[in-house]
């Protein structure tokens, strides 16, 4: 599904402080696995799911997707991934507070352009999966953190996407939360998707089919 | 969508957005003041340029005509004798009354004075008047005339009478509207700069003892064929302009200054095309003197509204990360930010319109706010350049953050 080959990325370019966040990395990622990205901070973890959620572009390297050339696309068309093909759940939930759960999650579907009355079964569909389904007309701004991810990952699943990634999805969550979101993506997982989740959680990567551990901007280990 | 969004983001930050709106309204405001300013006094100039826009004299008779020895008794009037002299000329100028104004038995110390249409016209388009109208084509058998705030209590509808010095038949004369306090008047007035357009323009609100009379000489002219006398007691005085004609030889043009030199009793004397110079100089200096201040004050307003809207930006610029996340691209993001501007310069524009009509309708003759086409034209300019400085300063401040990456 997706193939990285030798890609770079070095930000602040040319300037005193260049700093190489991404060398030479290769990877493949095929529907139905569940990855775990480890390594301190500033490995370059956030970076690469960066790259693969078609947020940043590498500055040299081949991403492709489905063995399209991701490089080629236009802004419009990685707009259009991050939206149908591709979920994203980040530890700060990026939720828009003033606006409900019910409108959070249908914000995707309001931006593929999918008409009112065919996003409100999907919606209460989405939300009953990730337990959501009785705080839909509540603000953001009043739920635990719990909850505010399970909201996340419910808006990230809302277009039905081939991958999740997740960036620390946990590093702000209790232990049970924790269990319960974790919980979440697996079933998303055994539902056919692939979960890229980057985390520095030892419980969590145990939990993941495959690890991919980096180390200054270097896949150290794949296992 | 993005409208939907934008009126959310609006919405989020109403305290902040409200006093940009307040901060633009100023401006605008200020702008329109400036551009009232402007316009007002090219509109005045605009009003003499068909005068003073020749070739020719201006002449301030203060004391009228010294008639040449061989016109003496030959019952001409003073307009026909300047036309006799000066026959290619075009003559447009105020007149005195060879008689007196009564009402009932009582002669009224009044300013009266008769204007010729051109100056009518002019004068139209600039007095206020609180009852009754302005002159009218009129074909009546009546002379009209336009009166002043008075302590005679003459007012709308009102008949005084006029009786020539020569003559004991009494002509009456139809109050048909009486003129605000503070209206302008076509009179020489005596100020700075001499002589302008605005030297003959007088504001009557400056002189509360004097009451003057407006009377038109058409009708004098249309009655005088019943009454040959209405037209002998108009007496070329005050302001007299002399347009020689467009093709003019030097030897006529010789002839005709030395009979304005020999035979008229100046006070004042300039070549239209001085008037016309001096009256752009006025113009330009009195431009000089607000247009700065108003403009440093616009800029320094407009300044600070890009800076508050920086801050603005930077309130939202979560969700606009979250936008984008969820699958809006760079540009989308943008559109909504442009979206925002767009609603705030609308909303700006309701709010001063409504300023604008609440401050004509509290103040009306205090304020020197106009609309118009200038007015209208600045404030668009002020809009656009408003709507690129804050949208490039928006764009770099939205480039340099993490906006376009995950880690929000």
């Amino acid at each position: 599904m997706i193939r990285l080959d030798n890609i770079n990325k070095i930000y602040n370019k040319g300037r005193k402080n260049e700093f190489y966040a991404l060398i030479d990395i290769n990877l493949h990622i095929y529907p139905g696995e569940m990855i775990a990205v480890t390594g301190k901070s500033g490995a370059g973890k956030s970076t690469l799911l960066n790259i693969l959620a078609c947020m940043d572009r590498p500055d040299s390297g081949i991403y492709y997707w489905y063995d399209q050339p991701v490089g080629r696309f236009s802004e419009k068309r990685m707009a259009r991934m991050r939206n149908e093909k591709i979920g994203i759940v980040v530890q700060d939930f990026a939720l828009i507070e003033d606006f409900t759960v019910y409108e959070n999650v249908s914000l995707p579907m309001e931006i593929a352009g999918r008409k009112r009355s065919g996003r409100r079964d999907k919606i209460q569909e989405v939300l009953h999966i990730v337990g959501m389904e009785s705080y839909a007309n509540c603000k953001i701004r009043e739920l635990s953190g719990g909850q505010k991810q399970r909201t996340a990952i419910a808006r990230a699943i809302i277009n039905e996407p081939d991958i999740v990634l997740a960036d620390e999805p946990t590093g702000a969550l209790d232990s049970d939360n924790t269990k319960m979101v974790m919980q979440l993506f697996k079933d998303l997982n055994e539902s056919g998707k692939a979960v890229v989740i980057a985390t520095h959680d030892p419980d969590i990567t145990k939990q993941c089919g495959k690890i991919i551990e980096m180390e200054d901007g270097r896949i150290r280990q794949h296992t | 969508m993005y409208m939907r969004l934008a009126l959310r983001e609006i919405k989020r930050s109403r305290k902040l957005f409200l006093f940009l709106i307040l901060q633009l309204c100023v401006t605008f405001l200020a702008a329109i003041g400036c551009a009232s300013v402007v316009s007002g006094q090219y509109w005045r100039y605009d009003a003499f340029k068909s005068i003073i826009g020749k070739e020719g004299w201006f002449v301030n008779t203060n004391l009228g005509l010294r008639i040449p020895e061989a016109d003496a008794g030959t019952g001409r009037s003073g307009r026909e004798i300047l036309e006799k002299y000066l026959p290619d000329a075009n003559i447009i100028c105020t007149y005195s009354i060879f008689g007196d104004i009564f009402m009932d038995d009582a002669v009224l110390d009044i300013d009266s004075t008769v204007y010729d249409p051109e100056l009518i016209d002019i004068m139209g388009a600039e007095t206020e008047i609180a009852e009754g109208r302005w002159f009218a084509k009129n074909d009546g058998r009546e002379i009209e005339a336009v009166i002043s705030q008075n302590y005679y209590g003459l007012t709308e509808g009102d008949v005084v009478n006029l009786v020539a010095y020569a003559g004991e038949e009494s002509i009456p004369i139809r109050i048909v509207g009486v003129l605000k306090e503070d209206s302008t008047v076509i009179k020489m007035n005596y100020s700075s700069d001499m002589v302008g357009y605005h030297n003959f323009l007088y504001n009557l609100q400056g002189d509360p003892g004097t009451q003057f009379l407006i009377l038109q000489e058409e009708d004098f002219s249309r009655l005088a064929a019943a009454n040959p006398q209405l037209k002998e007691i108009l007496w070329p005085q005050g302001l007299l302009f002399i347009q020689y004609p467009d093709r003019i030889s030097d030897e006529e043009k010789a002839g005709y200054d030395n009979f304005i030199a020999d035979n008229l009793e100046i006070r004042l004397k300039e070549t239209l095309e001085t008037v016309d110079q001096k009256s752009k100089r006025y113009i330009k200096r009195q431009l000089n003197d607000i247009v700065p201040v108003l403009l440093v004050f616009c800029i320094m307003i407009v300044m600070s509204t890009v800076c508050v809207s920086v801050i603005e930006v930077r309130q939202h610029i979560t969700n606009l990360s979250i936008y984008r996340i969820v699958g809006m691209s760079r540009k989308s993001c943008f559109l909504i930010q442009l979206c925002i501007n767009i609603i705030i310069l609308c909303l700006t524009m309701a709010v001063t319109a409504i300023a604008f009509i609440v401050m004509q309708r509290l103040g009306k003759d205090m304020i020197i706010w106009n609309t118009g086409i200038l007015q209208t034209a600045v404030c668009a300019f002020i809009a656009v350049v408003w709507m690129i400085l804050v949208f490039v300063v928006q764009y770099k401040v939205m480039n340099k953050h993490e906006l376009w990456r995950m880690n929000i």
